[in-house]
């Protein structure tokens, strides 16, 4: 009797809790779509009066833009171009980042010995390298490749080596005494423990790989998407500009949401709050 | 006597580090300490904060070189790592990316020990503090003292002849840490290895210890050793009832209060509020 009378209560409890949720996120869902339409709708008819159109464009006009050069095919193999050259490079950039820091760390005063050269390295802009790598790389993918690699190869080498840096000490010694060699700790401690670290690394460096490949192409370049915004600035095309760059964008964002997923999967104590 | 070494041997240890790179003073943080913990004894180490207690393990588990004088550990000086003895710190030092048994086993992992038979001794320990059932779950998802008893077992599930444990229950709440007292007198008279137990607590130290090694004040001396001689095995539940155990206790707090004071005395022409 008095269980269910319990059994009710609580029933009723999570209920109400629920239903409190699934309000707020009402609100908060409403509250983006919301943003992102008025902002849509404003450009689309009210910018006009106030910007002449013809240097803003509009919603619709970039929407036709995108829908043309998707049908005649250059969306697709400038994006695939670009798409290519940031992969490589990134891959090239995380590998090398990784592999870097790892061995600087094995070794004995390794870091402490290059690290002032590796910040006078990271204190140049690397955009700054982009006329000189189109210099000895010529107009194709190569140079577009090496930005990338360059952008995000310091970014996951520093992180690697502060996120191991970072792992409690008593840890470490803990783990020493228990009978682990050096590179049993770096495999069972160090990397675990700086994987989180390393892992955001590697996710944000994506966006930073494909600035480098599309200045590089809009520096000089015969295909890409910053060739594609290039070629429309040249025209005057403003529509085909925000196209490129709204292709742009829309790849970092579905590569960065992939990267995250995966990242959630691969280290759930990350993520997971600690409970007393 | 036998004639076998003592498990652990502190001969006219030292132990000096500067604590900042241009300090002015380096602290003396040990001085001439002169100790032996013998085979399958309990012993706890207690004294004022800072008095070098978990120094003395650091020692032992070669995390650390005296600054003059011998750590001997089963008649060998300490040189290096000791990974010959168990050391249970204060924190759990858990691994939270992996579960409680992959950390119970970490151990026998690192002593190559094949899995199957890994499993079988980790299950067993984790049977005897009641956690079967949370084999795979992760730290985080552990309460602290589940936390505090898979670091203890996980420690003894490959039997060194020497724990060191450092203020194992310090953070736990009073209940909690009465029940793992319990425990770890039941663990211990398992495989009876011989225990260096840094506490603050005078009853838990009472309640465990076969011999209690009170410090001084920084640099940290052996003031007194006191033998402990309630019969085992005891019940840690209703210690302060055994007979004997009121006068230990006062002799024991009589001296770390005289410590206490002698840190905080006034200075001449300080007021006392």
């Amino acid at each position: 009797m008095t269980a269910d009378a319990a059994g009710a209560v609580v029933a009723g409890a999570v209920d109400r809790q629920r239903r409190t949720v699934r309000a707020d996120r009402a609100i908060v869902s409403a509250g983006i779509v919301g943003l992102g339409v008025g902002a849509l709708l404003f450009w689309q008819f009210a910018l006009g009066l106030i910007i002449d159109t013809r240097y803003v464009s509009t919603p619709l006009e970039i929407a036709r833009s995108i829908v043309a050069l998707a049908a005649d095919g250059s969306l697709l193999r400038n994006a695939q171009a670009t798409l290519g050259e940031v992969t490589i490079g990134y891959l090239i950039g995380v590998g090398i980042g990784l592999a870097g820091a790892l061995l600087l760390l094995m070794s004995t005063g390794g870091y402490e010995i290059l690290e002032p050269y590796l910040l006078a390295f990271y204190s140049i802009p690397k955009i700054a390298l982009a006329p000189l790598l189109t210099m000895w790389f010529g107009l194709g993918p190569t140079p577009k490749v090496v930005l990338a690699a360059l952008m995000v190869f310091f970014i996951v080498f520093i992180n690697t080596v502060a996120g191991v840096r970072a792992v409690d000490r008593s840890l470490v010694d803990v783990v020493r005494v228990m009978g682990a060699r050096r590179l049993t700790t770096l495999r069972v401690v160090l990397l675990p423990a700086a994987a989180p670290a390393i892992a955001a690394a590697i996710r944000v460096t994506f966006a930073r790989a494909m600035v480098g490949a599309v200045l590089a192409e809009l520096i000089a370049s015969s295909e890409g998407l910053g060739y594609l915004v290039m070629r429309a600035s040249r025209q005057f095309d403003i529509a085909s500009m925000f196209a490129g760059v709204v292709v742009i964008a829309s790849i970092v964002m579905v590569v960065n949401l992939v990267i995250a997923a995966a990242e959630r999967r691969l280290f759930p104590w990350a993520s997971g709050t600690v409970h007393g | 006597m036998s004639t076998s070494a003592p498990a652990v041997r502190f001969q006219s240890v030292y132990k000096a580090f500067i604590a900042r790179e241009r300090a002015a003073q380096p602290i003396l943080a040990l001085e001439d300490i002169s100790f032996v913990a013998n085979p399958g004894e309990f012993v706890s180490l207690v004294g004022p904060s800072g008095c070098g207690k978990s120094t003395c393990l650091n020692l032992v588990a070669g995390l650390t070189a005296p600054s003059a004088g011998l750590v001997e550990h089963q008649g060998a000086r300490v040189s290096g790592v000791n990974t010959k003895v168990g050391y249970i710190t204060q924190d759990d030092n858990l691994l939270p990316w992996r579960s409680l048994v992959g950390n119970v086993e970490l151990g026998l992992e690192f002593r190559g020990v094949p899995a199957p038979e890994r499993r079988r001794r980790a299950r067993e320990l984790i049977d005897v503090v009641g956690l079967i059932g949370f084999e795979h779950h992760y730290p985080h998802e552990l309460s602290g003292g589940m936390r505090k008893r898979a670091s203890i077992v996980r420690t003894l599930v490959y039997d060194t002849d020497v724990v060191l444990m450092d203020e194992p229950f310090g953070p736990l709440d009073a209940q909690t840490r009465v029940i793992l007292q319990a425990e770890l007198q039941n663990l211990w008279q398992r495989s009876r290895p011989s225990v260096l137990f840094v506490t603050h607590d005078l009853v838990e130290a009472i309640a465990l210890s076969d011999r209690i090694i009170v410090f001084t004040n920084r640099p940290g001396t052996i003031k007194r050793e006191y033998r402990v001689d309630l019969p085992r095995p005891r019940d840690i539940f209703h210690i302060h009832e055994t007979p004997g155990f009121s006068d230990l206790y006062d002799a024991l707090w009589a001296d770390i209060r005289a410590e206490i004071g002698a840190a905080h005395a006034p200075v001449a022409g300080e007021r006392i509020a």
